[in-house]
C-alpha cells in the first residue's frame, strides 16, 4: 500500500509541473493576487476521530486564463489535533501543496493537493480504574507516523474575506513499528483571506 | 422503609444486641437508596457473574441468602487458567464491552480504595482469512475499541470484589433440578435429593440450561415463557489458546470479513496484546452454530484441527512453533452447555420482558441474556442481577 501511495504522490507531484509548463506557454503568469488564506476546520480522521485543523495555504503563482478562470499554485503549513478519547490523542503537523482551480463568476474553487505530515499519536496503552471513585488514569505512549496524503477540496469564496470549504483526503499512516494503514480524512471549515484583493 | 434507614437500624441493632441482619454497610453507592419490602430467605441458583453479583447486593442489603452452584467452582462462563502463560488467561468471558468506569459502577462502593488495570483492546494489525489468503484489514482498527484486564481477569475481578460477600453462603457441587413454589415456601430439590427452602428464588443459570429443561418448575413454566426461551439463540462456544515459540501472526485474524456473516464469530487474536508478557499466546474465540460439529469432538482433536487451520493461514508455521495449548469447550461444560445469547427471533425487548417476569410471583431470573442494554456481557449479567434483586426485594 505504501508503494502505491508513494507512486501516486510522484504522479501528482509531476503533473503540476507539466501543467505549469503548458500554462507558461499559453497563458499569463503572474504573482498571486492573494498572499495568504487562513483556514480553520473541523475534521474527522477515519471518519470517527474528530479534530480541529488550522492551515495557511500561501498562494505562490497564479496562471490566469481568459474569462477570469485560472489556477493558483499554493503551499503552506497545517497543524491539527484529533483523537478518539478511548484510544489516543494525536497531533498532526505538516504541509500541503497543490493547485487551486478558480471559477470567479461563481466564486467557487477546487483544490488538488498533496500533503506530507508528521502525526504524533499519544496512544493509551493501559489505564487504571479506581473502583471507589471511578476515576480513570491513562498511561500513554507516543507513536510516530509519516502520513503522505492526496486530497481534494471544494470551496466557495464569500463576498467579503470569509469563505468556506469541504475536503477529503486519503493516504497512509506509515511507521517503522507497524504495517502501513489507511488514512482517510474529511474536513469542513471556514477560511479568511488575508492581504491581496477582495 | 428506605435502604438507608434500614442500614442505620441494622447497624444500631448490631451494636445493641444479637439481632443484626447480616453485615450491612453503607457503601454510598447508587444501590443504597432502595426501599426493601421483603423479609425472608433468598436462594440464588448459580454462582456465575450474575449469581455472585446478586449475593453481593443481598449481602449489602442484609438479606439472608444462599447460593447453590452446580459446578465445583464459581464463575460460570467466567473462568481463569493460570500457569499456561506468564499471565492469567480468561478462558471464558474476556473483554469489557463498555467504558472502564463500568467496573466502578459494578462495585458501587465508595469505600473501596483499589484500582484495576485495563488495556484498550484496539488491535493495529488486522487480517481477514477468506479461505485462501489473509487480506489486510487494518482500516477496521479505528472503529474497534474494547477493554481487557491487563494483569488480572474477569474471574480475578469477581473473586476479589464479589465472591467474598458470599463466603459461608455459597455451596458448590449443588445442582438444583427442581423448583417447587406451590407451597408456602419455595422448595428446591438438588440432584443429590436434598431439599432447600426459601421465600424467593433467583435463577441465574445460563439460558441454555433452562432451554434444555434441566431445571423443572412446579408449577410448570407457562407457554409464553417457554416460547420466549425458544426465541433466544445460544450458539456453541469454544475458546482455545496456543502457546508458540515465536510470533508469526497479526494482532487479530477474522475468519471471514468483518462485514460478512460469521466474520466476527470466529477470531484468532493475540491474547497477550498489551499485556506484560514475553510469551506468544494466540487465542481462538469461536461463538457460532458453525462450531457445533467441532465442539462435539474431544479437546485434542479440536486443537489439532485448529492448528491445521492456522497452518493454512501461516504456511505451516503454527505446527512448527507450537508448544502447547489449552482448550475450553463451553458447549461440553455440563452446567453451561453453550456460549451466550446472541440473537433473538422476533421482538427482542418483549422476549426479555417475558423472561424477566417472575414465575409464580416468587421465582426471579437474571443473567446476560436478560440485560436490555448490555446483553451478552459479564457486566450485563451483573446489572441484570442487581435489577432482579431490587425487584425481588420490592415485594
Amino acid at each position: 500500500m505504501a508503494r502505491r501511495v508513494v507512486l501516486s504522490l510522484v504522479v501528482l507531484a509531476l503533473s503540476p509541473s507539466l501543467a505549469l509548463a503548458q500554462a507558461e506557454a499559453a497563458d499569463q503568469v503572474g504573482p498571486a493576487p492573494e498572499a495568504l488564506r487562513l483556514r480553520l476546520g473541523v475534521h474527522a480522521t477515519s471518519l470517527v476521530q474528530p479534530g480541529l485543523r488550522l492551515s495557511t495555504p500561501i498562494d505562490l503563482r497564479t496562471y490566469a486564463r481568459p474569462g477570469g478562470r485560472g489556477q493558483t499554485l499554493f503551499a503552506g503549513p497545517r497543524l491539527g489535533v484529533f483523537g478518539a478519547p478511548a484510544n489516543h490523542v494525536s497531533l498532526q503537523l505538516g504541509a500541503v501543496a497543490g493547485y487551486r482551480f478558480l471559477t470567479p463568476r461563481k466564486r467557487r474553487f477546487h483544490e488538488l493537493r498533496v500533503g506530507a505530515d508528521y502525526v504524533g499519536e499519544w496512544q493509551i496503552t493501559s489505564l487504571a480504574v479506581h473502583l471507589g471513585t471511578g476515576n480513570v488514569t491513562p498511561r500513554r505512549e507516543l507513536r510516530s507516523y509519516f502520513v503522505p496524503t492526496l486530497g481534494y477540496l471544494f470551496g466557495r469564496e464569500g463576498s467579503g474575506r470569509v469563505g468556506g470549504y469541504v475536503g477529503v483526503s486519503t493516504g497512509a499512516f506509515v511507521s517503522r513499528a507497524l504495517e502501513a494503514s489507511l488514512y482517510l480524512d474529511v474536513e469542513a471549515g471556514l477560511q479568511v483571506r488575508l492581504g491581496g484583493s477582495r | 422503609m428506605r435502604r438507608r434507614d434500614f442500614l442505620q437500624g441494622t447497624l444500631a441493632a448490631s451494636v445493641l444486641g444479637p439481632l443484626s441482619k447480616g453485615c450491612a454497610f453503607e457503601a454510598g453507592g447508587r444501590y443504597d437508596d432502595f426501599e426493601i419490602a421483603f423479609d425472608g430467605k433468598v436462594v440464588v441458583i448459580g454462582a456465575g457473574a450474575a449469581g455472585l453479583a446478586a449475593g453481593y447486593l443481598l449481602d449489602r442489603y442484609g438479606i439472608e441468602y444462599e447460593i447453590l452452584e452446580a459446578a465445583d467452582q464459581i464463575g460460570g462462563r467466567v473462568r481463569r487458567v493460570e500457569g499456561f502463560a506468564d499471565f492469567p488467561l480468561d478462558v471464558g468471558a474476556e473483554w469489557l464491552h463498555d467504558a472502564p468506569t463500568m467496573l466502578a459502577q459494578l462495585v458501587d462502593d465508595r469505600r473501596v480504595d483499589e484500582s484495576v488495570e485495563l488495556v484498550p483492546y484496539s488491535p493495529d494489525e488486522i487480517r481477514a482469512w477468506n479461505g485462501r489468503r489473509l487480506r489486510r484489514m487494518h482500516w477496521v482498527s479505528p472503529y474497534y475499541t474494547e477493554y481487557k484486564f491487563r494483569t488480572t481477569t474477569w474471574f480475578g475481578f469477581l473473586e476479589r470484589f464479589f465472591a467474598p460477600a458470599s463466603t459461608g453462603r455459597l455451596r458448590l457441587g449443588t445442582e438444583v433440578v427442581h423448583v417447587d413454589t406451590t407451597g408456602t415456601q419455595a422448595r428446591l430439590t438438588t440432584a443429590a435429593g436434598e431439599t432447600v427452602e426459601a421465600d424467593r428464588v433467583l435463577v441465574t443459570v445460563p439460558l441454555k440450561v433452562l432451554q434444555e429443561g434441566r431445571i423443572a418448575f412446579t408449577p410448570a413454566l407457562d407457554d409464553e415463557r417457554e416460547q420466549a426461551l425458544g426465541r433466544v439463540e445460544v450458539p456453541a462456544g469454544l475458546k482455545v489458546f496456543f502457546d508458540f515459540e515465536r510470533r508469526f501472526y497479526p494482532d487479530l485474524v477474522l475468519d471471514g470479513g468483518p462485514l460478512r456473516s460469521g466474520g466476527l464469530d470466529k477470531l484468532f487474536y493475540d491474547a497477550a496484546f498489551r499485556k506484560p508478557s514475553e510469551r506468544h499466546v494466540l487465542g481462538l474465540f469461536w461463538v457460532s452454530n458453525d462450531a457445533a460439529p467441532v465442539v462435539a469432538q474431544d479437546d485434542e482433536t479440536i486443537a489439532a484441527r485448529l492448528l491445521e487451520d492456522l497452518d493454512r493461514m501461516f504456511d505451516g508455521r503454527a505446527s512448527r512453533f507450537h508448544r502447547g495449548h489449552v482448550v475450553q469447550n463451553w458447549s461440553a461444560e455440563p452446567f453451561i452447555r453453550g456460549a451466550y445469547s446472541t440473537r433473538f427471533t422476533g421482538h427482542r425487548s418483549r422476549t426479555m420482558d417475558t423472561l424477566r417476569t417472575p414465575h409464580d410471583g416468587r421465582t426471579f431470573f437474571a443473567g446476560e441474556a436478560l440485560s436490555d442494554a448490555h446483553q451478552s456481557t459479564v457486566h450485563g449479567a451483573m446489572l441484570s442481577a442487581y435489577d432482579a434483586v431490587e425487584r425481588l426485594l420490592a415485594g
